[in-house]
Parts: structure tokens; C-alpha cells; sequence
């Protein structure tokens, strides 16, 4: 086939629509190319190339960039705005492709599409793909066909492997995907936990779960992420299964540093074990171990 | 039932007498101090940024001095501002304070914000709400224009100190104008206040735009009086945002004004596509129209973590890098420090002097 090659950074929203991105452009009979897993090295050039304080998964996904520029003809960053009619993206991911552009020179050709669903409810498919179509010079038709064939996948469903068991120790994590998900951010935290004996647990929370959170705080979360972390935090909240949280967080998130409070005031009214830990660059694998340990360690105590 | 409304620049000034002559006690929070900022702080969340703070301050300690009720502008995004009011009245709520709460949920739509007035005040009809609105409107405009007579005088003025009393004596004025005919005659006023200013008349001051997250661009105490301080230096300041622009966008009193959301849209073209919330599309757009009009460099003024302004200030840099365009861009917190600002301004416009020598030996 053609053979040209199309660049998705393995950070962000790769951690929400990995499968989905990577079928729809393979269909399209390009060749994809991902990024490697962030490593000390990818954050380091990312940070090289950033300006400001940009918060941590915005400077990762520049390294990200950085180490795909030259090896691929198109980098794919979509422009997400909004996803349902009533929340947005973060302010940060608004404005990726921008940020991208400036940060870098000679870029390969960014695919940029806008999918926003809160202008223009039907046509946000049809307007999404008439983009990619015109940047890759294809049919928007088929463009569309294969965005909606490919938009159910999710990422990699590793969630059966993260459901309850019975273990003695439940710990319900929280968190933004691409924190979570990402080995070196969210610093292992499945394997970490696991290795001290206690079972993690990761939820999507489901359409029902949301609105359900929704209705307990006064006024409804308009991030996207942040509703699901609110949600999830509600589910735990109520398992009785559940003997404590970890919400794992940006230092500089916006978003978390509301409703973190959120979180912590209003939904754990039955006085769970709840512990934030924020990371940034800064953050070392030991400092995290021994707090995860130490949290365990006192679940263990309080159930016993 | 006393009501307050936490500061944001001189916006109390537009509203206070009037609401107060349609029946709304009102109560502005006293006057922003470093008290005040302590408060905000002590009951904050860590990353909050600083206006949430600085209101959270001012609510405290209008409570403290007898107020019972607060009324905090909400919305939906994407920018946290939205969120303020819910965090804040969970947070005095657990300090014990006894209030009522009212939130405008669309501060976008006008028809929601005339409910919020007849909801507060003696106005009961419709009409009525919006020539109070207006009229408030007005003020604010009337105000900004001051404070841009303000900005052109203040370098040129020949006897120190001059321009802020005729600044005071305006305000002053713009305050006591409680109907359209008699604000539409101090206007005249105010321009001869200013007019009267002795000033150097050769004197070529060099020219910086302000841009920035509106908030701390436009409140002095969050920003260490920045405008005051270049005013001082014998700079003059183009400001881009303005809180009756803001104001303007969304329900057109100034029928002259184009909207400068979508002025700065096309400007930005190329560098920022879509508005990333907040006032990132004006940063990028005037920063670009700034630098096409002459104007000799950009003082972006953001708070900490603010997310909508840091996308504009990964922008404007490469802009800057660009254009070969000096953009400065500070970032405020609790933490910063006068010498600082100081520190960095003064070296900022010690640069823009030498560029503009440069420039005209050059020529």
C-alpha cells in the first residue's frame, strides 16, 4: 500500500481512544505508528521543549511528539472540545494542536480535526471527518463510514482485570486515564499495589453512575474527565467493597484541584480512607511507594 | 438581607449606588488587602488559582464585617470560573458562615441576568431591568474610558501625580451619575478633567500592551498595580482586555465597538484556531494586532495554573520568536514579590528603550 506513515503520541486522549484512532487510520491505508511508552528521557525532552508551567501530561505529550516528528509524514492530534453536549475538554486539550505547532518547527503535517458535539450535535462525524478527508485528500464518505465503524472501540479493556476480587484489600484508584494508565506518570500504581497484597480497582463509570453523582454535588462537573473521576469516586464511595481511594493527580491539574475538593467534602461522607497523590516531574518512585504503603498498611489496620 | 458581590477592578463602582437606589442593600467587600489574600489562601484548595482566592477573601471578610448574602457569576466552562461559587460556598459553609447564596447560572444571556436583578432588587418588571442593567453597563463603560484617558496621560504628565487625581476626581464623578442624561454629560467632564492635565507634548513614550486573563489584568491588587508601576517608568499602556469589552461581547451597548472576540479570532488565525476558553483567544489575537500596529512590546499578565492562558503563553512566545516581537509574560501567585515585578519590568522596558534606539539609528 501506500505506506505512509501517521504518528499518534502515546499520551492524553490516546489513553481514552487508542483502538478507536488507530483501526479508523489503518483503514484509511496508512501505516501507524505509536509512540514508545514514556520514559524519564521522552519527559525530559518535553520539558525541554515547553514553555511556562504547563502541567505535567501536556509536557509528557511533547516529549511524545518530539520522539515522533521525524519518522512519520502526518501526526495525529485531534482537536477534542467537547464529547457530550454538556462538558468540555480541558482548556489544555483545546488547545493541542496549537500548542504543538508552536512549540515545535518543522513539524510533519498535523491532522487536526475538530470534534466538537456541544456545536453542532448531528454533523460533528460528518464534520470530523470532511477534515481529516480534506487534510489526507480521501473521501469524506469513506472517511465517515470508517470513524463510525471504529468509534466503540475504548482503549485496551485491561478494566476486567482491575475489577473486585476477594482479596482482603479493595483500593479503588482514581484518576485521569492517561495518569493512570501511563506506567511512568502514574508511576505503576496497579503494580504497586498489587504487589503489596492489596487488589486495585478501576471502574468506567457507566451513564447511570454518572448521573448519579451528578444529582449528590450541587452542580454538575462540565470537564469530561472530571465528571468520570467524580463518578468513580462516588461508586467507591458507596461499595461497601471498597476499604479505600487513591486519587492520583497532576500537581497543576485545574480541573482535580476543584473537584478534588469536591471529593474529598462532599462525597466521602461515610469516612473512608481517601489519600490525593499528586505528582509532577518532581515526583520519585520511592516518595510514592512508601505513601501507597503506608495507606495500605493503615487499611490493613482498620480492618482488622 | 446585605448584599455583596466580591471586586473584580472597578465593576463595584459601576453597580453599587445604582442597585442601591433600586432597593438592593448592598455591601462591596472592603477593599482588597493582604489580609484578605491570606484568608483566601489559608481556606483554599492548593491549586486553586489566585482570583478564586482573592474572592474567597473578599466573601470572608464581607461576612465578617455583616453581610448575609453573596452573589458570584457561575457558567459552564471551560474555564474553571464556572466551578467558583460552588467550591466557595462549600468552604464557608464549613467555616461556620451563615449566608444565602444566589449564583447567575448563564452569565452569557442576558435574560438571566436581568432575573438575577428582579430577583434581587425592588425592579418587578421586565423594562425596568433591563434600563437598570444598561445603565450599569454604561458606568462601566464610562469607567474604562477614564482609565484609558488614564493610561495615555500618566507618561506624559508633566507634574507628578497629576493623572491619578484626575483619575480619582472621575471616578468620582462617573460614581455620582445615577441616570443616562447625567452619565452622558460627565463623560464630557471627565475628558476635559484630563484634557486640563499639563503634559509634554514631544514626549514619545514607549508603548506596551497588557494582555491577559482578565481578572488579574484588570484587578490592581492582583497584579501589584502593574499598569501604575509602567505608568511611572513613563511608559504608556495599550491595554487589550477590558472588562467593558468583555462586557460588550455579549450584550452590545457600545454600538461602535466591534466584538473583540471575533476581532481577535481573525487576528489569531494560524496560531490559535479554536478558543481554548478564558481570554486565550485575545491574548494570541492582539498580541499579533499589537505587534502590526507598532506597539513595542507585549506584558502578558496570567494567575498561576491558569489553564486557559497557558495554551496563549506557549502561543505568544513562539510568536514572539517569530516576529522577533519582546513579550513578557508573568505569572502571579501569593507568592510574588513587589522587587520582583519590579525587578522584571523595569529590565523589560530598559530592553524595549534599547530596541527602539536601535531601531531609530538604524532608520
Amino acid at each position: 500500500m501506500k505506506n505512509i506513515r501517521v504518528g499518534i503520541p502515546r499520551a492524553l486522549l490516546y489513553y481514552r481512544y487508542a483502538d478507536a484512532w488507530k483501526t479508523f487510520i489503518e483503514e484509511l491505508g496508512y501505516e501507524v505508528i505509536t509512540s514508545p511508552e514514556t520514559t524519564a528521557g521522552i519527559l525530559k525532552d518535553g520539558i525541554k521543549k515547553s514553555v511556562g508551567d504547563l502541567c505535567l501530561p501536556v509536557k509528557t505529550f511533547l516529549g511524545h511528539v518530539e520522539s515522533l516528528k521525524d519518522s512519520v509524514d502526518f501526526l495525529f492530534i485531534p482537536r477534542y472540545i467537547s464529547v457530550e453536549h454538556d462538558a468540555y475538554m480541558c482548556p489544555k486539550i483545546l488547545g493541542l494542536p496549537d500548542v504543538v505547532r508552536a512549540c515545535f518547527t518543522n513539524l510533519p503535517r498535523i491532522i487536526d480535526p475538530m470534534f466538537n458535539i456541544k456545536k453542532d450535535k448531528d454533523n460533528t462525524i460528518t464534520e470530523f471527518s470532511r477534515q481529516v478527508a480534506r487534510i489526507l485528500s480521501l473521501e469524506p464518505e469513506a472517511v465517515e463510514k470508517s470513524f463510525i465503524k471504529n468509534s466503540g472501540a475504548g482503549y485496551m479493556n485491561e478494566q476486567e482485570e482491575y475489577s473486585l476480587t476477594d482479596k482482603k484489600i479493595n483500593v479503588g484508584l482514581i484518576g485521569r486515564p492517561y495518569l493512570l494508565f501511563d506506567r511512568y506518570l502514574g508511576k505503576n500504581l496497579f503494580r504497586t499495589l498489587s504487589e503489596l497484597g492489596a487488589n486495585p480497582v478501576y471502574i468506567q463509570p457507566s451513564e447511570n453512575e454518572i448521573t448519579e453523582a451528578m444529582t449528590v454535588i450541587p452542580k454538575w462537573v462540565y470537564w469530561s474527565m472530571g465528571k468520570e473521576v467524580t463518578a468513580s469516586a462516588h461508586a467507591f464511595f458507596k461499595d461497601d467493597k471498597i476499604d479505600g481511594i487513591i486519587n492520583i493527580c497532576s500537581a497543576t491539574c485545574g480541573p482535580d484541584s476543584f473537584t478534588g475538593d469536591l471529593i474529598r467534602k462532599r462525597l466521602n461522607t461515610r469516612n473512608k480512607p481517601y489519600m490525593t497523590l499528586s505528582v509532577d516531574e518532581h515526583a520519585s518512585d520511592t516518595g510514592i511507594q512508601t505513601r501507597v504503603e503506608a495507606f495500605v498498611d493503615m487499611i490493613g489496620k482498620v480492618i482488622v | 438581607m446585605k448584599l455583596t458581590v466580591p471586586h473584580m477592578g472597578m465593576l463595584h463602582i459601576a453597580y453599587t449606588r445604582i442597585l442601591r437606589e433600586n432597593g438592593v442593600d448592598m455591601m462591596p467587600p472592603p477593599k482588597a488587602t493582604v489580609k484578605t489574600l491570606n484568608l483566601g489562601v489559608r481556606h483554599s484548595p492548593e491549586f486553586a488559582c489566585l482570583p478564586f482566592k482573592i474572592n474567597l477573601g473578599n466573601m470572608i471578610e464581607s461576612l465578617e464585617a455583616g453581610a448575609d448574602a453573596i452573589l458570584m457569576p457561575g457558567g459552564y466552562g471551560p474555564c474553571r470560573f464556572g466551578y467558583y461559587g460552588i467550591i466557595q460556598e462549600q468552604i464557608l459553609r464549613e467555616l461556620g458562615y451563615k449566608f444565602r447564596m444566589s449564583t447567575t447560572d448563564n452569565p452569557d444571556k442576558l435574560s438571566d441576568l436581568i432575573d438575577t436583578i428582579k430577583d434581587i432588587s425592588s425592579i418587578k418588571n421586565r423594562p425596568d431591568g433591563y434600563r437598570v442593567f444598561y445603565l450599569i453597563l454604561m458606568r462601566m463603560a464610562a469607567l474604562d474610558r477614564a482609565l484609558a484617558f488614564y493610561h495615555y496621560y500618566k507618561p506624559r504628565e508633566i507634574n507628578r501625580g497629576e493623572t491619578d487625581r484626575a483619575l480619582e476626581e472621575s471616578v468620582r464623578l462617573i460614581d455620582s451619575a445615577n441616570t443616562y442624561v447625567k452619565l452622558f454629560m460627565e463623560n464630557f467632564r471627565v475628558k476635559r478633567i484630563f484634557r486640563d492635565i499639563r503634559i509634554d507634548k514631544r514626549f514619545k513614550p514607549l508603548r506596551i500592551g497588557v494582555l491577559g486573563e482578565i481578572f488579574v489584568t484588570i484587578e490592581p491588587f492582583a497584579n501589584l498595580d502593574v499598569e501604575k508601576k509602567l505608568g511611572e517608568m513613563r511608559v504608556e499602556i495599550v491595554r487589550g482586555v477590558w472588562l467593558s469589552d468583555w462586557l460588550n461581547d455579549r450584550f452590545r451597548f457600545k454600538p461602535f465597538r466591534r466584538n473583540q472576540a471575533k476581532l481577535s479570532a481573525l487576528w489569531a488565525k494560524g496560531y490559535l484556531d479554536y478558543p481554548s476558553g478564558g481570554e486565550s483567544m485575545e491574548t494570541v489575537g492582539k498580541t499579533l494586532m499589537f505587534h502590526r500596529k507598532g506597539i513595542d512590546g507585549i506584558l502578558h499578565i496570567m494567575p498561576f495554573t491558569c489553564m486557559p492562558e497557558l495554551v496563549a503563553s506557549t502561543i505568544i512566545h513562539r510568536i514572539s520568536k517569530d516576529k522577533n516581537y519582546p513579550v513578557l509574560s508573568m505569572t502571579f501567585d501569593e507568592h510574588v514579590s513587589e522587587a520582583n515585578i519590579v525587578t522584571r519590568l523595569e529590565a523589560f522596558v530598559d530592553l524595549l528603550e534599547r530596541r527602539r534606539v536601535e531601531r531609530l539609528s538604524r532608520n
